[in-house]
């Protein structure tokens, strides 16, 4: 291969490489296609071998964890009792509060419809380890019914969105990824914002809740789902509770941040939704 | 030469289903050491700048098949790093032990640069100090540490594969 270097100069070979690496950047940020294709071949032979590892690796992953939680529980057994108490009281107060947002529920005749959505089931097998992206790695394809655009969701709310896919595998973009922007509206007051990842701000476990109209009623503790309007995401999808919204220096938009409901760090199985958002095209 | 093309094979699938799958799988590791760039500069170092290119090269191919958004974007600093740090093993003494925790500072800086640059600072995330701090230190002291276990045992595999050819080699011709 590379055993005459007097003749065949390095630096050359560099060069040539330098240059297909340009192309095939260019290539590739100008049709999908050219990714998906070459890593479909790659994919067949490496998947099997991948979910097995990341099976040994979450076996031990959570045989250490359940180690170091049997300690906190029984801490923690104590310290609950004490609230349980606390909460049925409280409990009481917010059933009647409950009833009355299904009255205004039914005023807006607003639903969370996203569980009548069909949906399939699929292991996390790989992560993006670069620690500059949140790309997830899940073992169903296209043989599955996977397809580009179609909308992750895990633990009850929004995980990610799918990027490319291959015959048995598919890549999911999370919504923490810097990437991700989705189209959200406050699930009350119908008042339209956009839910933005953002690394900075994922290491306090937040994504950002921006450009949210300056008259918009969002306040703390709002629900946020996916909007109407979202050109790739389905409507009523959770994602989160808002957090510290605050008027920009602008003074025409509110933006804060959002408490996403999935625990990224624990993310095992999640649910693709196989219905692709019709928008028109 | 197929003895170490096997191997060479074998360390980047490993180290790459390592890194992606079990260490991903493993929750409490929060920043993962980069194992890929570990193999491209220790063998560009030992080997020369046509086996860290090269090495590099597929390395961050297969970075960017399975996560990359633009197919290149890795394999082209992958490539740099091994092509730089051939140049510099054979600068170098080899056994300084020192010398391949320096690299690695070196190689695991220039690849976090590189992404902040091209993917981070140009969307307007200018605050480089906690990027610095969050991302590219941790990712270079993990790497790093990681590289200093097994820098002693791949020199050792590199060696056991040389002697192995060069015996079949003395008695097939």
């Amino acid at each position: 291969m590379n055993n005459n270097e007097s003749k065949f100069q390095p630096r050359h070979l560099l060069l040539i490489i330098v240059i297909l690496c340009v192309i095939l950047i260019i290539l590739s940020s100008i049709s999908s296609s050219v990714n998906s294709s070459v890593r479909g071949v790659l994919n067949d032979v490496l998947t099997p071998m991948q979910s097995g590892l990341n099976r040994v690796g979450s076996f031990i992953s959570d045989e250490a964890e359940d180690l170091a939680r049997l300690r906190k529980i029984e801490e923690d057994y104590k310290a609950l009792s004490d609230e349980v108490a606390y909460l049925r009281e409280q409990n009481t107060r917010y059933q009647l509060q409950e009833i009355e947002l299904a009255r205004y529920r039914s005023l807006l005749d607003m639903k969370e419809e996203y569980e009548q959505y069909p949906s399939i089931g699929a292991h996390v097998i790989g992560e993006n380890s670069s620690n500059w992206n949140h790309t997830v790695l899940i073992d169903r394809g296209s043989s599955d019914g996977i397809a580009v655009n179609m909308n992750v969701i895990a633990q009850g709310g929004l995980a990610g969105i799918v990027t490319s896919v291959t015959a048995n595998s598919s890549t999911v973009r999370l919504i923490t990824d810097h990437d991700s922007q989705v189209g959200a509206m406050a699930l009350i007051t119908q008042d339209s914002c956009i839910v933005r990842g953002d690394l900075e701000v994922y290491q306090e476990g937040r994504l950002i809740l921006e450009k949210i109209n300056k008259d918009a009623r969002i306040s703390d503790d709002y629900k946020i789902v996916t909007s109407n309007k979202s050109s790739l995401y389905l409507p009523g999808i959770l994602i989160g509770y808002a957090r510290d919204i605050d008027t920009d220096s602008n003074s025409l938009t509110k933006s804060g941040y959002i408490i996403p409901v999935v625990d990224f760090s624990h993310l095992d199985s999640v649910l693709v939704i196989t219905q692709l958002k019709e928008n028109g095209q | 030469m197929i003895r170490r093309i096997i191997m060479y094979i074998i360390l980047i699938l490993g180290a790459f289903m390592l890194q992606n799958n079990f260490f991903a799988a493993v929750h409490w590791i929060d920043i993962t050491p980069n194992l890929l760039l570990i193999v491209t500069f220790e063998f560009g170092f030992l080997r020369g700048r046509m086996h860290g290119m090269l090495i590099g090269f597929f390395c961050g191919l297969l970075s960017d098949f399975f996560f990359g958004t633009n197919v290149g974007y890795y394999a082209l600093i992958y490539t740099l790093i091994g092509y730089g740090n051939g140049v510099l093993g054979s600068l170098f003494y080899t056994d300084f032990l020192n010398m391949p925790m320096l690299l690695c500072i070196v190689s695991d800086l220039l690849l976090g640069l590189y992404v902040f640059i091209t993917s981070f600072l140009v969307r307007g995330a200018a605050d480089i100090g906690h990027y610095m701090l969050r991302v590219i230190l941790p990712e270079i002291v993990y790497t790093m540490l990681i590289s200093l276990l097994v820098y002693k045992p791949l020199k050792a595999l590199d060696k056991w594969v040389e002697d192995r050819s060069k015996r079949s080699a003395k008695e097939f011709v």
